[in-house]
């Protein structure tokens, strides 16, 4: 099974795939997109679809994750953000991909079977490896909901 | 002529490889544009294109989209004919051809193929024959790729085929075979030609050897850029047109990405040699550069009314004014 972890930003979109298991996962792929400067809103929203798409369509993954905060609403974020993950709950919708989002407090070491305290960042680097570049705090938190669709 | 349920009703345009007529489906009611491929080999033009699973590997909206792909008797000679959608807005050529380019226009169009391109690559498909000719507006006036998978017909053909001269890289004239990369360039020397309002680019070499040095050296097409283009829009197309394939961009993500970096304000065109029209979101702008008997001034107004932080007066030298003139539409397309 492949699983896709995506975290929007409101300059970039991180995305990390996986396959394998909980315990035993295999890294897939990474990538961080930019988002275009300057487009307006109706710009960035087809943006949005023609990008998403391509990597659904590259990707072929069985399980969608993003990542949801819902204390931010100013303009930009909302747009950039917001709106891109409308865009990728229709399109999988479309094609039948199963999707959920995972808000950042559910991210906790109990979820992956490690005790309370354990630090996350440094236990998905042991687990799956580090990949540069862009390897960040945002890539590795990108990974950690891949994980938990496994 | 009809051509199986076609109806042929005007002629479209020819190339080297055949004919594109617009064309009646009798049985749908519905428009059509319909390739006739000039080919020896019909046979194994069509076993090629199924083989390389165009149709089914190039279903994209940046892609113009292929009916089907028959053989057809037309004056008792089996000739393949591919059936495509009906883009009236016709190609990047024509426009090229009939209007200025504006540097945003350039990127719109780049962009919106480099998702096409994308999508095809990602299925190991690629067009080898990327030009201004080969690219058309949709209806909503978004680029899309045509004639996708024409070279793998025509691959096996008696004839060598490696796409459109002016538009192919070095490795592909030292008989490398075409991929990601070669695609890349041909678009790159697209995006130079857009940006630059150069309708037609001619090979003038003696021989393959001299050609082939002029593009090493990267001295065809030679890299002269016009003075309203910004720097870094210049930096980009000149990597995307690297002799040397690891200084190209490595994928049309990398690319596309470069382009979209790029924050783009007003976007420019250009009236007369010394008078600019630029609208950017509902503004309108007008930049003007005249001579009196003081010097040269350059005026710059946004809704009709002058924008004195752009103003110039007085230049003295009419080359000192110019480079001012075009400073002021470098810097506004990409800031204001």
């Amino acid at each position: 099974m492949t699983s896709l972890g995506i975290t929007f930003t409101t300059n970039d979109i991180y995305l990390v795939s996986l396959t394998g298991t909980l315990n035993n996962p295999v890294f897939n792929n990474k990538d961080k997109i930019s988002l275009p400067a300057n487009f307006s809103v109706p710009q960035t929203v087809e943006w949005y679809e023609n990008q998403l798409e391509l990597i659904l369509g590259n990707i072929n993954p069985d399980k969608v994750s993003y990542k949801l905060t819902i204390n931010n609403v100013t303009n930009n974020y909302v747009h950039q953000v917001y709106y891109g993950q409308a865009i990728l709950n229709l399109l999988c919708q479309k094609k039948g991909i199963d999707i959920c989002h995972t808000s950042p407090s559910s991210v906790k070491p109990g979820k992956f079977n490690q005790p309370n305290g354990t630090n996350l960042e440094n236990y998905i680097d042991a687990l799956i490896g580090t990949h540069p570049p862009y390897w960040n705090k945002n890539m590795r938190n990108t990974a950690l909901i891949t994980l938990l669709q496994l | 002529m009809d051509i199986g349920k076609f109806t042929t009703i005007g002629y479209i345009g020819g190339g080297n490889f055949g004919k594109v007529f617009r064309a009646k489906d009798n049985l749908l009611n519905v428009e059509r544009a319909i390739k006739l491929i000039s080919v020896q080999n019909p046979k194994e033009f069509m076993d090629a294109i199924n083989e390389a699973q165009i149709l089914e590997k190039c279903r994209h909206r940046n892609i113009v989209d292929i009916k089907e792909i028959d053989i057809h008797q037309i004056n008792n000679q089996p000739v393949p004919c591919i059936v495509m959608e009906y883009l009236p807005k016709g190609s990047v050529q024509r426009y090229l051809e009939k209007n200025f380019v504006t540097v945003q226009k350039a990127i719109n169009i780049i962009s919106d193929v480099l998702f096409g391109l994308e999508y095809a690559h990602n299925g190991n498909i690629f067009h080898r024959d990327i030009k201004p000719g080969n690219i058309l507006f949709g209806s909503n006036n978004k680029a899309k790729l045509s004639d996708f998978g024409l070279a793998y017909g025509l691959a096996n053909q008696p004839f060598s085929f490696a796409g459109y001269s002016p538009h192919i890289p070095p490795e592909v004239l030292e008989g490398t075979n075409q991929d990601e990369l070669t695609d890349l360039y041909s678009l790159g020397i697209t995006f130079f030609r857009l940006v630059n309002n150069i309708p037609n680019l001619s090979l003038n070499f003696a021989d393959d050897a001299e050609w082939l040095k002029a593009l090493k050296k990267e001295k065809f097409p030679k890299r002269d850029f016009q003075p309203h283009i910004p720097k870094p829009i210049e930096r980009l197309v000149k990597k995307s047109m690297k002799s040397l394939r690891a200084d190209r961009f490595k994928t049309c993500l990398e690319f596309r990405q470069a382009i979209q970096k790029i924050p783009l304000f007003i976007e420019w065109s250009c009236v007369s040699n010394n008078t600019w029209e630029g609208k950017f979101k509902n503004d309108k702008y007008e930049i003007n550069l005249y001579n009196k008997r003081t010097g040269y001034f350059i005026d710059f107004k946004r809704n009709g009314r002058k924008d004195n932080n752009y103003c110039c007066a007085n230049i003295v030298d009419e080359d000192l004014a110019k480079k001012e003139f075009f400073k002021i539409i470098r810097d506004t397309t990409l800031k204001i």
